[in-house]
């Protein structure tokens, strides 16, 4: 027995040796990860007694009211840690300086040289006040005023256009050196020039495009900006780089969105989507100050210009909203009430990054400090949706786990409505019900219950003559169109075949989902005899691509230039805000035609639902509330129209000053658009009021289409096995479902 | 084997020309069999990315065009290991999570797993056939149908999103405990009565038989357990959440088109370990078996 | 089964009766948590009817059976398993007879047998698509035009993948069951004038027998995870000879038909069970 007991107390000791290393491991493990992803820091310490308290509260200030609408010309912060705005009015320049507190007007400076715009305002490290701008010739001058209010214009020589070219240097960023020289950066480097004019040295950064560069600076000696996609030191008296920092925010490749500015004593803070961080002089390490997921920073319409150090110790963030191109002031402050991380956290699962959704998180974190809205990502940009994702996600979902809020786009949505994941709708859009447009609402409403919702459509559209588009809407027509040029480009078989379902979603799929052996018929028969016309193949060898001059749709985005180029003769697109039909409408225009939805078929996008078993459901239903409301719905982010009436109706009258051009490198196509006139505006927007019939091709029949038809539509099989091959696949897919 | 026939002096010469004809044989085997297809993928691995499109087009799915396989990539280039081991700091994160995920897995699996064995393959007690049966059954069960209620345990026990997720489940297989419950089955009664009659309780016999005796066995299941580990997907994918836990089986799916190169160059690297492993495994697993003393 | 005596401690005492489960004891345990209670659960799930809450019955059983897609995945995978089970079993011994006779044993082609098992999935997947995709490798090489992919051909590529992955592991079972073997037999049996023929299927063959159920046992569980590659690179919906279990169980887990592939799950268990329970009790007749 003496021995038994012996092994018993041993294996006792294995167990709880394993079990106790399994507890502390696993702490020190997630400990380790946390560093790893931004996206899950700063969780909540659950059952702290006193969660730590203090962190920058956000908030908008409004510019007064008589300068709220005139265009900005200029800023500057000064010695005394005010900021100075500049606005166009119709009596010259008007000057407001903000201390963070209030507004105050300013003395008028005395007028630039004649016939000059300033778009700019700096003071200089000898301490003057430097003005610049642009003349007709888009020339940039420089100049500052003297003591009689004289305009001295200053390195005119730098600036002026060179030989060849019809416009002159473009500084992104510019100052004046103690010793009188110049800084000037460009989009694709930056140079010290001496007073006469010369160039001292170059300074590498990289290229930016945009005319303003926010990610520079001059401190002291030190010019600091990106070069090599790392925040680089130089010493600006003799241009050698002397320090370098890592871009604060992971995976930013986009540092136009990134803003640089000095904390006064030689150390740098960088304003990016995710927040505010600051390093000192020699630091390796960027502290976070201000949490840019909780509040604006991160709202995808928003860009930021400028930030500034208040001398209260506040910080003021100057932005531009994409959708209106106003700037706006926010000012941020220390709030030593408020906890340090919100107390409460509402989660959001999505497949992809979507804009909308982002909106919506930083508009309800932003009203509601209290809360903390933690986005899960699943996969990254170009990262396909596997089953491995959907796996997971459905085991946290059975076990009755999971985010609070679901997007459901790429997701069994309908399986899950049926097991009971998803909770009614109802109660959170009760007070935005009304609002939304009553084709899709009538589509995701059963007994009066609503399980998900899409907060985004886009609208396929068909553009050509008469007949061209009836082709590309009925297949019957599209197997005998015989026009010249073809009905179709050059292009692939799957993309072709995709677009064709979506296109005739109605009449090719049934009920289900699934689609009979008679319309499979004829949409393969159609496809092909459409498709042989017009050069489209299942795949594309080197010489294809170069004998057709396939355009690679890929790179290029959505717009369709064969039909504008005449090499087909419809062009189809699936638009998802009024800037993306530009080229159609130009192209409709040129050609004398119209263009027209498919069918009425949307496609719907941001599709949300709320977990049924979350434990959050108050939070969930605020966050749905908001994805429809007025801010996160009028705001353009190129995702998708609105499904909100009246912010559909607001693009109607938004006016822009807005043009895209297109172009190809081996030919001489080109085409310009400009912003809709409000006749085109209103007729996009009445195409989208109208649409009702929701067309979401089942991705797996669809793959099983395009694997299943290659060999027939490369001529290698009859239509008949192709039909069996889809067939058997498509019962075993409905089998399965039985 | 071969020195026990080379001991018969007369029949040497044909034994030696055998032997070399099946030395011989054996190699075409490997050869045809794995041999080739793995240069083509080491190759592969070395070519820059301009000769991988030119050759491997349509095993990428970015084209079509005709594969042409190469043993020897024309402009040999270590871009994509340098690609790979430099600039992608999470292969090594991955790589060292792999092996601690797979190494604990493997100690718990021997520390737990001996003994189990030991007590099917040697002692009679009550329930052991249905317990020995129900262990069979749960290793034939397929993961998807365990991963729903796994998860409900390990959230339970507030393990989800820790390394703990993946490796507690993965000591308590019941795989390891099969495989050696049959090598300890097979050593001869004798040594076991012997330790008997020296006085030995079943622990010390355990330690001092069981285990060097049966250590073919163990070391059969240690290399056996760490391909299926270090190749596991499933597990982690669904019970870690936090990228930063993943191990280097779910970095491969995510390599891109516009990163081929590294496809091919980051299967290489997932390679290297095992083969390291298995060469020493098998080192330990000869001395197993000659100091067991199995053969005298 | 040939009857063999096994020396077990509660022979000599009935004290030790009990150690035995002391040994068993943490691995039960843990045994217990992480994979029991999980296939109780999925038994409970599987008894559940239909989804209205309470009730148990046997209905999602009924469903089963007559749904043609597990009909066809059944069928699929016996006949899968019953075509690439016996060649990787003999592919693999073959492999294990010859490293065992003719090389050292810290041998270069025992590694190098072994690699297949240890090459990530995603690596294999590239492999197969050099050699079998439409202008892959065989078709270049033997002038043909078959659709090894998506094309009834596909079975033996999932055969040919399976035993290639699998032979050298297989083959690392046979060899230690071959080491297992005393050379004193085969002096004996020599010194009788048995021819090398002779001994092999007098000996070698009858001694590792007795691992056999274990290796066939191995196979069977690895036979289940076949389906990984395939999936990757046949897609979810493959032709209708290679759908298998697998497959059906992979898309009734992401439509949350969680019912049917508990019952499933079940089923397979229930069947699989029968053989073991056989080889089991063959056994106990001997000790």
């Amino acid at each position: 027995m003496f021995r038994n007991k012996r092994i018993l107390a041993l294996m006792a000791g294995i167990l709880s040796v394993t079990l106790l290393g399994g507890c502390s491991l696993s702490a020190s493990g997630t400990k380790g990860g946390k560093d790893l992803s931004a996206e899950t820091e700063n969780s909540v310490p659950k059952g702290a007694a006193n969660p730590p308290k203090g962190r920058y509260m956000e908030e908008e200030i409004l510019f007064p009211e008589e300068i709220r609408n005139m265009t900005q010309c200029g800023r500057v912060q000064r010695e005394d840690g005010t900021i100075a705005f500049y606005f166009e009015s119709s009596e010259g320049i008007a000057v407001y300086s903000y201390d963070g507190k209030e507004f105050k007007k300013q003395d008028t400076p005395a007028p630039g040289p004649e016939g000059i715009k300033m778009t700019q305002v700096f003071i200089g490290q000898d301490g003057v006040t430097y003005y610049g701008g642009f003349d007709k010739e888009y020339i940039f001058h420089l100049w500052s005023l003297d003591a009689a209010g004289q305009a001295q214009e200053l390195f005119s020589e730098v600036f002026k256009a060179k030989e060849g070219m019809d416009y002159g240097q473009i500084p992104d960023y510019i100052q004046i050196l103690e010793n009188g020289d110049l800084l000037l950066s460009l989009y694709s480097g930056a140079g010290v020039y001496s007073q006469d004019g010369k160039q001292r040295f170059a300074i590498a950064q990289d290229y930016m495009w945009g005319g303003y560069r926010s990610s520079a600076f001059l401190a002291d000696n030190n010019y600091l900006t990106v070069s090599n996609e790392k925040i680089v030191r130089y010493d600006i008296t003799t241009g050698q780089p002397s320090g370098e920092f890592e871009i604060p925010e992971k995976n930013t490749t986009d540092y136009s969105e990134m803003t640089l500015f000095s904390d006064g004593e030689g150390g740098i803070y960088a304003s990016c989507r995710s927040g505010l961080y600051h390093t000192t002089e020699n630091g390796t390490i960027w502290e976070q100050i201000i949490d840019g997921t909780l509040n604006y920073m991160s709202r995808p319409d928003f860009y930021a210009y400028q930030f500034y150090k208040m001398q209260d110790g506040s910080f003021t963030g100057l932005y531009q909203s994409g959708s209106s191109e106003q700037l706006m002031l926010f000012k941020y402050t220390f709030d030593e009430t408020v906890a340090a991380v919100p107390p409460e956290i509402l989660t959001v699962y999505a497949l992809k990054e979507n804009p909308t959704v982002r909106q919506a998180a930083a508009v309800m974190q932003k009203n509601n400090p209290q809360v903390r809205v933690e986005l899960r990502i699943a996969l990254g940009e170009d990262e396909k949706v596997t089953e491995d994702v959907v796996r997971a996600l459905n085991t946290e979902l059975l076990n009755k786990k999971g985010a609070d809020v679901l997007i459901l786009d790429g997701l069994p949505a309908k399986s899950y409505q049926r097991k009971g994941i998803l909770a009614d709708l109802g109660p959170a859009l009760q007070s935005v019900r009304g609002e939304i447009l009553p084709g899709v609402l009538d589509d995701y409403e059963s007994n009066g219950q609503i399980y998900y919702l899409p907060a985004r459509i886009t609208m396929p559209v068909v553009s050509g003559s008469e007949e061209a588009k009836d082709a590309l809407l009925s297949f019957d027509k599209m197997s005998t169109y015989e026009g010249t040029p073809p009905l179709l480009s050059p292009s692939l078989y799957e993309d072709v075949l995709r677009n064709a379902a979506r296109l005739n979603y109605s009449q090719l799929f049934n009920e289900d989902g699934s689609i009979t052996d008679e319309n499979l018929r004829r949409y393969l028969t159609s496809v092909k005899a459409a498709g042989d016309r017009g050069s489209v193949k299942v795949s594309f060898t080197e010489e294809d691509i170069e004998r057709l001059d396939i355009v690679n749709r890929g790179v290029t985005g959505r717009w369709n230039a064969d039909y504008a180029k005449n090499k087909c003769a419809s062009g189809t697109e699936n638009l998802r805000s009024v800037e993306d039909s530009m080229f159609a409408l130009v192209t409709a225009k040129q050609k004398n035609t119209e263009i027209e939805s498919a069918n009425e078929t949307y496609i719907p996008a941001a599709m949300i639902g709320i977990n049924a078993s979350s434990q959050n459901q108050k939070l969930a239903e605020m966050f749905v509330n908001i994805l429809f409301e007025k801010d996160v719905q009028d705001a353009s982010l190129s995702d998708g129209f609105p499904v909100r009436s009246t912010s559909l109706d607001s693009w109607v009258d938004t006016e822009k000053s807005y043009i895209v051009s297109y172009s190809e490198n081996n030919s001489d196509f080109e085409i310009e658009a400009e912003w809709p006139v409000k006749k085109d505006r209103e007729l996009i927007i009445n195409l989208v009021k109208n649409l009702e019939t929701p067309a979401v091709v089942d991705e797996t029949i669809m793959q099983i289409i395009i694997d299943g038809s290659k060999d027939y539509l490369s001529d290698k099989e009859t239509v008949e096995g192709a039909i069996q091959t889809i067939g058997n696949k498509i019962g075993l897919y409905m089998a399965e479902k039985e | 084997m071969g020195c026990k026939y080379m001991r018969k002096k007369k029949r040497m010469g044909t034994l030696i020309r055998r032997k070399y004809i099946s030395l011989f044989f054996l190699f075409i085997i490997s050869l045809l069999f794995v041999i080739w297809p793995l240069c083509l993928l080491l190759a592969a691995s070395f070519m820059p990315e301009d000769e991988l499109f030119s050759r491997y087009l349509s095993v990428l799915e970015l084209g079509k065009a005709p594969v042409k396989p190469a043993f020897l990539p024309t402009y040999p280039s270590i871009m994509p290991f340098k690609e790979l081991l430099l600039h992608s700091p999470g292969f090594f994160v991955m790589f060292w999570n792999s092996c601690f995920q797979v190494f604990s897995v493997l100690a718990g699996q021997l520390l737990v797993g001996m003994p189990a064995a030991w007590a099917f393959a040697r002692f009679n007690f009550r329930w052991k056939k249905g317990l020995f049966l129900l262990y069979l059954i749960l290793l034939i069960m397929p993961y998807q149908v365990m991963m729903a209620p796994s998860y409900l345990v390990l959230d339970r026990l507030k393990l989800i999103d820790t390394h703990w997720a993946v490796i507690l489940p993965g000591i308590f297989s019941t795989f390891p405990v099969y495989v050696m419950e049959r090598y300890f089955e097979s050593i001869p009664n004798a040594y076991l009565e012997a330790a008997w009659v020296d006085g030995a309780g079943a622990l010390i016999t355990f330690i001092k038989v069981g285990i060097p005796m049966g250590f073919p066995g163990i070391m059969t299941a240690f290399l056996l357990g760490f391909f299926e580990y270090w190749s596991a997907l499933e597990q982690p994918l669904t019970f870690l959440k936090d990228k930063s836990l993943w191990p280097l089986a779910l970095y491969l799916p995510n390599v891109t088109a516009d990163q081929a190169s590294l496809a091919f160059a980051a299967g290489i690297a997932a390679l290297l370990l095992p083969v390291l492993l298995y060469l020493n495994g098998q080192t330990y697993l000869e001395e197993g078996i000659t100091s067991s003393g199995v053969k005298e | 089964m040939e009857t063999k005596s096994v020396f077990t401690w509660q022979k000599k005492s009935r004290v030790k009766r009990k150690s035995g489960f002391v040994f068993l004891l943490p691995s039960f345990f843990g045994v217990l948590m992480f994979m029991l209670f999980p296939f109780g659960d999925t038994v409970r799930r599987s008894l559940m009817a239909g989804t209205e809450d309470g009730g148990y019955g046997l209905s999602v059983y009924r469903d089963i059976l007559s749904n043609q897609a597990f009909r066809l995945a059944s069928v699929n995978t016996i006949r899968f398993m019953a075509v690439s089970l016996p060649l990787l079993l003999l592919i693999s011994f073959l492999f294990a007879l010859l490293v065992y006779h003719f090389t050292r044993k810290q041998s270069f082609f025992k590694t190098v047998l072994m690699l297949p098992a240890a090459i990530p999935a995603a690596s294999i997947v590239l492999l197969w698509r050099m050699m079998f995709c439409e202008d892959g490798i065989v078709n270049q090489l033997f002038c043909l035009n078959t659709d090894w992919i998506f094309g009834p051909e596909s079975f033996f590529v999932l055969v040919f993948a399976y035993v290639w992955k699998n032979a050298g592991y297989q083959m690392l079972l046979w060899l230690a069951a071959l080491y297992g073997i005393s050379d004193e037999l085969y002096e004996s049996a020599r010194v009788d004038g048995a021819g090398s023929l002779q001994r092999l299927f007098y000996i070698t063959v009858p001694q590792v027998g007795q691992a056999f159920g274990m290796i066939l046992f191995l196979a069977v569980v690895n036979s289940f995870k076949a389906f990984r590659e395939a999936y990757i690179v046949s897609g979810a919906y493959p032709n209708e000879r290679i759908y298998l279990l697998q497959h059906l169980f992979n898309h009734w887990y992401l439509n949350l038909d969680i019912q049917k592939m508990s019952a499933a799950a079940v089923l397979l268990a229930v069947i699989i069970s029968v053989p073991i329970f056989l080889l089991c009790r063959n056994k106990a007749d001997g000790v």
